[in-house]
Formats: structure tokens, sequence, C-alpha cells
């Protein structure tokens, strides 16, 4: 049995909406196309008066949202590509991140607004441009008042987007476009587990081990998790046992999970798909290197994409990560 | 022909224009004896709009009066707490963390007021959504007022307000205060069309123009109309022509204006609002010069009393105002400051 990515956003939401009646969906092509990602699909036809199509004006748009919250909704507004998130920077970063702390703590802010992040060209599809690709969660991080969630796995994306809908904050919720359609084989029984109405996860340490090695860490930021974990199974072959942990959250950041694997292994490779500089591995390698116990024994390294724009077409796959970048990074700290 | 008032009405809007007048001046007296710390938008000029729109509205309503009608703030807060916020101390309202300008209280049982933004246009948006909801959440009755100016409504996010505003119907007065300054720039160079309005009923809205807003009752007469066509679902846009006195904020520099005569002369009788109205009294036999001065004297002493108790300045305390309980709801998933 399998669930793809943009069905278990979706089973997310209706068991919300079904629990919850202020739960209200916003966005552009919501009701024809159930989001331009599909992440809807078939929502506008259960709850037709919960599904709003808005003009095609981001920033509006997710003020709107914000109105919403603070009357007393739980809304999710969805920006289609995170590229779009920028047009509605000033909603996200100067109002829906401030208004908690402005009616000191009175007023919650429940809203998830949904983006599609990164390019399609990870997985060998072609890619769609500089404003079409980008990955914007490194962005966000430098905003008190946000919390980012990032998952992966379908199962996760489920269990996240219900604590995210749940959450009495502004969350951020980063799927990834190509990997909306990727398929989590699943036996039946945990498919039905994903059915029941409390199949939750918190977004609170929420970092997942999800290869167990002794060698070295790497954290894999969302699209990078095949690309490590292939890299982590080559590097078997060789003798070489990679950790590999999926944090899922990036606020809040699950450091615990992260320093106890470099503890064991003394070596951390971060790779993300957001390009090298100033991207959220610098956080992550730099809550390691301010531990009190300092367990790097070798230097951290970053794997990103290349700091240039993000070019059309098949030439995006050319300046992303690579199994074979990660597998040279850790012979190199061998 | 002419509307006519009960005495008792006009001699409250009187009162409360007074008072404004009062509070304006004596806020411009803090600024320059430096208990200010923060920026003082003065509505110097202008008092009138936001006096006529707390005539026209409900205690149910709804109001986000941005930088220049600080009336609202100490109509439905308490006076005494809005000074001491001006004056930064802990005993402010917000422990001296928000001033005037980002106050905010939207509980069910709070003062109604919405926060504004210091970029321009985004509440605007927002509070567009907020309306929608509020009536989508059974609170048909309600009213959202919201006042921008002609520099917010060179934002883009002002379209986008207005448009969704057309679109989605919620209870909502759009007052826009033409006072022919933006910070520095003169209106001709904020905007070829002069009249504001214009650029949000191409959106969809209806608008009415008050040409002389310094003539309270056509202010007062425009928002009730306005706020009475909110109240029926169709949000609209009152634009008030008048002209800001002072700078941006009280302290910056004001004297580069070409318009500086026009203030002189404004504010020499017949462009000023307090004065308008009273010969406005005078001339209907509702009040006379001994009540004018009663009036003047009275809440003199009534600002007085509260600025020395707020002079008082109690610093600001770091566990009021840096906690995670304020920075999110559910703090447990917020992570460290």
């Amino acid at each position: 049995m399998k669930i793809t990515s943009t069905k278990a956003i979706t089973l997310a939401i209706q068991k919300e909406m079904e629990l919850d009646e202020r739960v209200i969906i916003l966005g552009e092509d919501i009701i024809n196309f159930g989001g331009s990602m599909g992440i809807f699909r078939g929502l506008p036809e259960k709850f037709p008066d919960r599904c709003l199509d808005m003009p095609v004006a981001e920033n509006g748009f997710v003020q709107f949202g914000n109105g919403c919250a603070l009357a007393g909704l739980r809304p999710i507004v969805d920006l289609a590509y995170s590229d779009f998130s920028l047009m509605a920077a000033d909603a996200i970063i100067n109002t829906t991140a401030k208004m908690c702390f402005e009616n000191f703590g009175k007023t919650p802010m429940p809203m998830v607004i949904t983006m599609a992040n990164g390019g399609m060209a990870t997985y060998g599809s072609t890619g769609s441009g500089c404003n079409h690709a980008q990955c914007v969660e490194n962005i966000f991080a430098n905003v008190p008042g946000l919390k980012i969630v990032m998952p992966y796995f379908p199962s996760d994306m489920l269990g996240l987007m219900r604590s995210a809908i749940r959450d009495n904050d502004p969350v951020l919720f980063l799927y990834h476009k190509a990997t909306a359609g990727r398929r989590e084989s699943m036996a039946a029984k945990d498919l039905t587990e994903l059915e029941d109405d409390e199949y939750i996860i918190p977004l609170n340490n929420a970092g997942h081990v999800i290869r167990e090695g002794s060698d070295v860490t790497i954290v894999a930021l969302q699209s990078m998790i095949p690309v490590a974990l292939d890299a982590a199974q080559e590097l078997e072959a060789e003798g070489i046992q990679a950790e590999v942990i999926d944090p899922r959250v990036l606020m809040p950041f699950d450091t615990e999970t992260v320093l106890k694997s470099v503890r064991k292994t003394g070596k951390l490779i971060v790779v993300q798909e957001a390009h090298s500089r100033g991207g959220f591995g610098c956080d992550i390698v730099a809550e390691i290197a301010q531990a009190e116990d300092m367990p790097l024994k070798k230097p951290a390294k970053i794997i990103g994409a290349l700091n240039t724009p993000i070019p059309s077409g098949f030439a995006e796959c050319m300046m992303m990560p690579h199994k074979e970048d990660v597998i040279a990074a850790v012979k190199a700290l061998q | 022909m002419e509307k006519t008032y009960s005495k008792e009405f006009l001699l409250s809007l009187y009162d409360g224009l007074k008072t404004f007048r009062c509070y304006v001046l004596k806020m411009h007296e803090a600024v320059y004896k430096g208990l200010i710390r923060s920026s003082c938008h003065s509505p110097y000029g202008q008092e009138a709009t936001a006096i006529a729109a707390l005539a026209a509205v409900r205690d149910t309503d709804w109001l986000c009066p941005k930088h220049r009608a600080q009336a609202v703030y100490y109509s439905r807060y308490d006076l005494q707490g809005l000074i001491s916020e001006m004056l930064g101390s802990d005993d402010g309202l917000r422990h001296g963390a928000a001033y005037d300008f980002h106050l905010m209280d939207v509980g069910e049982d709070s003062a109604r007021i919405l926060s504004g933004s210091g970029t321009l246009g985004s509440v605007e948006a927002q509070n567009v959504g907020f309306a929608w909801a509020r009536k989508y959440l059974g609170h048909d009755d309600e009213v959202v007022v919201q006042w921008s100016g002609e520099g917010s409504a060179s934002e883009g996010v002002s379209y986008e307000a207005w448009c969704n505003a057309a679109l989605y119907k919620p209870n909502m007065v759009f007052i826009i205060e033409t006072n022919q300054w933006a910070l520095s720039t003169p209106l001709y160079r904020e905007s070829a069309n002069p009249n504001i309005s214009e650029k949000a009923a191409a959106c969809g809205l209806s608008a009415e123009i008050v040409e002389d807003g310094t003539d309270i009752l056509a202010c007062y007469e425009a928002i009730q109309r306005a706020v009475d066509k909110a109240r029926t679902g169709e949000p609209c846009v009152v634009e008030i022509k008048n002209r800001r006195w002072s700078a941006h904020f009280e302290g910056q520099p004001n004297d580069f204006r070409e318009d500086i005569d026009k203030v002189h002369e404004a504010q020499a009788g017949p462009g000023d609002p307090v004065q308008r109205f009273e010969k406005y009294l005078l001339e209907h036999g509702v009040a006379d010069q001994e009540y004018f001065d009663k009036k003047a004297a009275e809440v003199n002493a009534m600002m007085d009393e509260v600025i020395l108790k707020a002079s008082d300045v109690k610093p600001p305390v770091y566990e009021h105002l840096f906690n995670k309980n304020f920075v999110y709801a559910t703090p447990e998933t917020g992570g460290d400051l």
C-alpha cells in the first residue's frame, strides 16, 4: 500500500476540517484546481463555504488570512510556489509573526501557510527557473514568532500538518514540489493508523534518525533525504556507517537529536538544497559548534546548491547537490 | 436643507474635539521636554475626523486608528494608561513597549482596537480579512473602521485590500485622510490623481469625498452614512481632505513646507476645526464663549494631572516584555528566545 505526499497533506487537512469548523482554506486556484499543487483537491467540494479563491495578490491575501486568524478562525493560506512567499514577505514577517507579541501573548495567531519549496530537477525532472525553484526556509528562520515545518516523508506530512493546524501560532508548512507525488510504501495497518483521528506528530523534538550509523552524522533537509540515504548505502559497501537525520521541523529545531548523534560520530555533514551560503545548514552547524561539550572531531561540512540563481530546464540539476558530493565529503573526513 | 442636531450631541462633539486638541498639544509639549522616546505622530489640524468617527460608531465596532486618530485610544482605553505608555513607562498599557501605534486589543471583551503597522497598507489588507471573518463567525452587526492616509494609498497592498473588500463584502469603512503630506512628500508628488478615493472606487468600492475636513459635521455625516452602509454589507470609502499642521512625527523638521503659510492661516481660525466649530455653535446659539473657556480650563487641568502622574516614569522591566509566552501562544513548540 502506498500513500503520496500530496494525498497525505490533503487527508490531514480534511481530517482537521471535519473536526474543527474554524479551519478554512484560502489562496489562488483553490476551487477549480485544489491549489496549484493539488494539495486541497476534493476539499472545495466537501467544504464549499470554507474554501476561498483569492486574487493573484499574495501580500493581500496572506494579510486577509492574518485578519481571519486574529478574528478567531484557523486559516490555511496557500502560496503555491515558495518563491511567492516573498511577495507576501511583508504580511508574513511584519504582521503574521508580530501579532502575538503586539498583544502580549493574549491573541493567538493560529494559521498555516503552505508553500511548495525548492526545485523540480532534484529528481531528474526539469527546473522552472530562478523564480519558481528557490528554497526559502532560511529567510523565515530568522523571524521570531514563526514556526517552520519541512517534512519529507508522506506520513510525516500528515502528522505534522495536523499538528500545524492545531498549533496556536503561525506555522509555515513547506512541502517540496519535487516530492509532492512521492510515494511511501506502508503496511496496510500503518495506513489505517494514518486515518486515525489522533495520528499527530508534535512540532517539538521532531528530529528523526532515519538511518543509524556510527561513523558520520548526515543531517539532510527535505529533498536531500534520498540523496543522503543513497550516499549512506554506497558508503556502507565501503565499510563506512553513516547516520542520517531528518529534522522534519526547523523551528523549533531539535538540536538535541543532532547533538546526540554527533557525540557518537564526531563528524557532521549537512546537506541542503538551498544555496550553501547563509542557509539553515549554517544554523545547524553553529548550534553544534556552540555546544558546551563541542563534539566535532573534524571540521563540519555544509553541502548545498551553488551560490548562483537557479537556471531553468535541465541545467537546474547541475547546481544541486548529488550523492557523489555527499560521498566525497564523507570520505574527506575519514 | 441643513441637518439639525440636539444640543447635547453638538456639545459632546465639541467636548471631544476640545479634549483631543488639548491631548495633541500636551503630547507636543511632552516631545519637546524629552519625555517621549518614540514617535509621536501628531493629528494637529485634523482632529475632526477621529471625533466624528467616534460619534458614528458603536461600542461593538472595531477601530484601526493608525497614525492620526489617538482619540480612539483614550476613548476606549484608560487615558492614564495611554499617557504612561506614551512616556514609555512600565505602568503604561503595554509596559511602555507599544507607545500608541502598536496598541492592540482584540479579544471578545476587549477594547476592540486593531494595531497599526509600521509598513503602510498592511493592516488595511489584514483588517479586510478580520472584518470578513467576524461576519463569517456570525457577528454581522459589527463594522471595522480603518484609517489610512494618501501615503498608505500608494502602497500596492492597499489596492489588494480594496479589491478583496469589494470581492468579499466585509462590513468595513475605509477612512482615507488626504492631509496633503506623506511624510515630506506633497500630494502632487505622491499622486497624479488628487482624489485618492477614486483609486479605491476603481477596485469596486463606493466612495464619498468630504472636501473640507475641518468641518466636523460634514465629516460626521459622511462617516455615519458610510458606517450605516457598511453595516448592511457594503464596504465603502470616505475620503476626508484636510491638512496636517505638524511634521510626520512631532519634532521632525516642518519648515520646508511650501504650504506653511496656509497652515498659519488655518490656525488663525478659518481652517481650524476647533475654532470653526466654535463659530458654528455660537451662531446656532448652542454654546457661548464662557462655555468654551470653561471647557478649555477643565480639559487642560485634567490632562495636566494625568501627565504629572505619568511623569513618574517606571523604567521598562525585562520580565514584563521578554517572555516566550509573548512571542508564541503555544510556547512549548516555540524554541528558545
